[in-house]
């Protein structure tokens, strides 16, 4: 009794694991070439030693009647993986430049003069999600830095269709067209033998105007750079502020004396 | 007075106009309408929307980086912003002037830069501003005075 209860619990794992297997390889809305392709991509991210990626970005914000308002900025990022990350935004609003080296995060503000720095770990990964959970930021582009790596979960697309071969900027790519929780995206993956993602685009489902992300990116896989890329060193006549915390009322408790740290 | 070494900087015009906050849309009706209702994400990875609800605390006169402020219009984001931060900055402490825990994107044209403990602050007459920086903007938290 007890080992024929234990062979069908048994046969019911089996059955269990090897159906949910089938549905990942066997949705229908997943073209699974386009999905190697996109994996391939992430692959190839992964095995870059160092880049420089400028990219230039639109986004969209949505006023309460619906109308909608468009924003654009330039990003202009020099990583030596696994720990040096330098990051340029400059938009009409704001200029921030970020250094890390694996030890030291700056942001340094040139139009009002200000730094702030942290101690950080000795990733860029792990920085990402510190800032992103602490500050209420993330590093730049940051899915650059997330396809291809543990963190990136290719199983939450549930609609990957090969829209065929496009163009951006003069280099052949093949556009795909993605469909997740919340979000619809498309990417353009250079063809060849550099799988590098050349534009993207990431509309959000969650309002009905669907605010548009997009992103176009130029590519130097040879960099050039030093050591002290990374380091922010204070020029003359700049001062140091703290690096504002996502849970800010916990960093300056409104009934005590704030103390400067 | 010797624990503190204290510079006083510059007066600081210059620097409350660097780091824009102009009102490109200002015209636009205020109160009840004004705000970001929804913002584009710019990643795939994550489930986080860069931001949603922004005039957290219309009571305190309180607005909160990357918005819409008084019916003028301070958007613009780097990366994402999942939410407003300034949720639970309605101090306790009532003051005349400014509230302690209150944030502003910007400070009055006659403030005076003022570095303690090898930090800046902003000194407004009686009122203290801390700046602090972000992935998006630069905004002024009120503190009680560091000296």
């Amino acid at each position: 009794m007890v080992r024929s209860n234990l062979r069908v619990i048994v046969a019911a794992a089996a059955i269990a694991v090897s159906s949910s297997f089938a549905q990942a390889a066997e949705n229908p809305n997943v073209d699974a070439k386009a999905m190697a392709a996109l994996q391939k991509m992430g692959a190839y991210l992964r095995g870059l030693s160092a880049f420089r990626v400028q990219g230039v970005t639109t986004d969209e914000d949505v006023l309460e009647d619906g109308q909608k308002i468009q924003y654009s900025e330039s990003v202009d990022i020099l990583a030596s993986t696994p720990s040096h990350l330098r990051a340029e935004v400059l938009s009409d609003r704001k200029e921030r430049i970020l250094y890390y080296d694996g030890k030291t995060l700056s942001m340094f503000a040139p139009r009002v003069g200000y730094y702030a720095s942290i101690a950080a770990p000795p990733t860029i990964t792990q920085l990402d999600k510190l800032l992103v959970n602490e500050y209420d930021f993330s590093i730049p582009l940051r899915d650059l830095f997330v396809w291809g790596s543990a963190g990136w979960n290719s199983g939450s697309i549930e609609n990957l269709i090969d829209v065929g071969p496009s163009q951006v900027n003069g280099t052949t790519c093949e556009q795909y067209a993605v469909r997740q929780k919340d979000i619809d995206w498309q990417i353009w993956v250079q063809l060849g033998a550099y799988p590098l993602p050349r534009k993207i685009v990431i509309s959000t489902r969650t309002d009905e105007e669907r605010p548009q992300h997009t992103a176009v990116y130029t590519w130097d896989l040879a960099p050039s750079f030093n050591e002290a890329t990374f380091t922010f060193d204070p020029p003359p006549g700049v001062h140091r502020v703290p690096l504002a915390k996502a849970a800010f009322v916990a960093s300056v408790p409104a009934n005590k004396p704030a103390t400067p740290k | 007075m010797s624990r503190y070494r204290i510079w006083l900087v510059v007066v600081l015009a210059a620097l409350v106009a660097g780091e824009t906050f102009r009102p490109a849309l200002a015209g636009r009706p205020g109160g009840g309408g004004g705000g970001v209702r929804a913002q584009s994400r710019s990643s795939v990875n994550t489930n986080v929307n860069r931001n949603t609800n922004v005039n957290v605390n219309r009571d305190v006169n309180v607005n909160v980086h990357n918005n819409y402020y008084g019916g003028g219009y301070y958007g613009g984001g780097c990366c994402y912003h999942p939410v407003a931060t300034a949720v639970a900055t309605t101090a306790a402490v009532a003051v005349t002037a400014a509230v302690v825990g209150s944030i502003v994107n910007s400070v009055p044209p006659s403030c005076t830069s003022v570095i303690v403990n090898g930090l800046a602050y902003q000194q407004c007459g009686s009122t203290w501003y801390q700046p602090q920086i972000s992935g998006s903007s630069t905004t002024y938290v009120v503190v009680n005075p560091p000296r």
